[in-house]
């Protein structure tokens, strides 16, 4: 197959989901808010809890080898932000397109099917990124969270995940083809990926079988990179085998997701279930 | 002609609530998953709390409000979260739902009143909600051994003047809904900034002044409060007495509030010619 006929069905549909986006002005607009808003809850929880003087902190401290939570809730409730994020504009894109209407149509056109995927997935990476900029400027403003990592190594570490991410969001589409009504799904994944990696606590207060699982979702490994960077300027050669991991993971997550997605295309049409909803 | 009294008003109810009903029903997984959502939703911020108090008791908080019972602390917050999610979620949302899947225009050319069926559309909420809450206490005390502190049950009647309060946030919003086409994200964004702002996680001490004045403009914040002074004996935000005045005054006044700015947009719409676009 020629590449001009993944291309540019993918970069269309890209163009046509960041149209949409930018056609609701609420919706581009909580896109920076919820950043922003999102780690708040987090960080005053920590703050109730750490007390006015840091007095209950002592437990925290040797559980996240850091006294400084504000940053390490701050930057693992971005990383959940933008998986969550994706999710929904991303993973969830086909069934979006069932909801409108658009589906049937844009499932009949004489195009690659993963590239209605691909471009939904690209939008959703490319317009989410920027909120999470605009966030750590915005706690570094406030003097909650100091950015004293070297800049180039936290950029990276994100080119890094960028495979994995896009293969994860193209297997959850893949599911959604299936299952038609996922909002659940993307609450369950969620929910369990922030549990797992340790994303909004420290991994450490896992019971040790849990934790051992943890070891194995590139995930964890790019926000330990990132915390370490960040809060311990820790430069990359400190996570080499981490960065290893996390680019074979990113490979195989994309086969896997590209090799779901045509099973389960063949798999509802051979079940008649393209039109229903 | 619009259709008035209570026998008709009766049948609207059990006309949307019949309707709710098969909806709900049509999705068994979602009724599998309110049992088991609670627990999953809240398992991070659990680990994050014994985190750093291991046994739900923090020096930290006692710092910040006098008590260090921060399980029967976020309890109660747990329990007004409830209530704020559903009445944006249901209410507000409620409106939303039926211009995705096109029924808005044939619901609006009823003859019944638009408040009569947004109130309609509550009521299932409310029954899902009064179970739901059920299933989340119990799971919440055999889970993480976390209950509600002593001498809840005795601040119960708040929570009619709550309920009101509530119902007025709810209608306005749901005019806001009509006015604002893609409504989903901001439901999303004014919830969440809602149960934030109440300090229903965390004592509302801790927010930098410009957060501590919008939390104050709140009428929920009080109610919270109300409820944890009643039941955890901690030091009121403001004082209780005036705390008590604000939340009974705007539980009257926001019903009132409520129906008016949802009447004017209905209104502004009608006229605008906006119902049917989305």
């Amino acid at each position: 197959m020629q590449a001009r006929y993944w291309l540019r069905p993918t970069f269309s549909v890209m163009l046509k989901e960041i149209r949409i986006v930018t056609r609701y002005r609420t919706w581009l607009l909580s896109t920076f808010i919820w950043p922003v808003l999102y780690p708040l809850t987090f960080y005053f929880i920590g703050l109730g809890l750490s007390g006015r003087t840091g007095q209950g902190l002592g437990n925290f401290e040797r559980l996240a080898n850091t006294s400084d939570f504000a940053s390490f809730l701050i930057l693992g409730n971005l990383v959940w932000m933008f998986i969550n994020i994706n999710l929904w504009v991303g993973g969830m894109s086909l069934q979006r397109e069932r909801l409108r209407g658009m589906f049937d149509t844009t499932w009949t056109l004489p195009v690659n099917k993963l590239s209605l995927v691909m471009g939904a997935t690209f939008a959703s990476l490319l317009l989410n990124f920027l909120p999470m900029v605009v966030s750590i400027a915005f706690y570094a403003a406030l003097g909650v969270f100091k950015i004293t990592g070297n800049i180039f190594n936290i950029l990276a570490t994100i080119f890094l995940i960028m495979p994995f991410l896009v293969g994860f969001l193209t297997l959850f589409a893949a599911l959604t083809i299936r299952l038609r009504q996922a909002n659940l799904t993307v609450q369950v994944v969620r929910s369990v990926l922030s549990i797992v990696c340790g994303l909004q606590f420290p991994l450490a207060i896992l019971p040790k079988k849990i934790s051992a699982i943890s070891g194995y979702i590139p995930l964890t490994h790019f926000v330990d990179i990132i915390r370490g960077i960040i809060i311990h300027k820790h430069p990359l050669s400190y996570y080499t085998g981490s960065i290893v991991y996390i680019i074979v993971s990113g490979i195989v997550m994309m086969i896997t997701g590209i090799l779901a997605f045509r099973y389960f295309i063949n798999n509802v049409r051979k079940r008649g279930l393209v039109a229903g909803y | 002609m619009r259709n008035t009294g209570i026998k008709v008003h009766l049948n609207i109810f059990k006309a949307i609530i019949w309707k709710n009903i098969l909806e709900y029903k049509r999705y068994p997984v979602e009724i599998v998953f309110t049992f088991f959502m609670p627990v999953v939703w809240f398992l991070p911020t659990y680990l994050l709390i014994i985190s750093f108090a291991p046994d739900g008791k923090s020096s930290g908080l006692e710092s910040w409000i006098g008590t260090n019972n921060f399980f029967a602390f976020y309890m109660t917050g747990v329990i007004s979260t409830y209530f704020i999610f559903t009445v944006f979620w249901e209410m507000g949302f409620s409106l939303k739902r039926l211009m995705d899947i096109g029924l808005l225009e044939t619901i609006w050319v009823c003859p019944i009143s638009k408040v009569v069926y947004i109130i309609g559309e509550s009521l299932f909420s409310m029954i899902r909600l009064t179970y739901e809450i059920a299933v989340m206490l119990i799971l919440y005390k055999l889970v993480f051994r976390m209950n509600l502190p002593p001498g809840f049950f005795d601040a119960i009647p708040f929570f009619i003047p709550f309920f009101l309060l509530m119902y007025g946030f709810g209608i306005a919003f749901a005019g806001v809904v009509l006015l604002i086409k893609d409504a989903m994200m901001m439901i999303d964004t004014t919830s969440f900034l809602v149960q934030t702002l109440t300090g229903s996680q965390n004592p509302v001490q801790v927010f930098p002044r410009i957060f501590m004045v919008l939390s104050m403009a709140i009428p929920i914040t009080y109610f919270i409060d109300i409820i944890r002074v009643q039941t955890l004996r901690i030091e009121p935000i403001i004082s209780y007495h005036i705390e008590i005045l604000v939340f009974l005054a705007t539980s009257v006044t926001f019903p009132v509030l409520g129906i008016k700015i949802f009447k004017e947009v209905d209104k502004k719409c009608r006229r605008d010619g906006t119902i049917h676009t989305h």
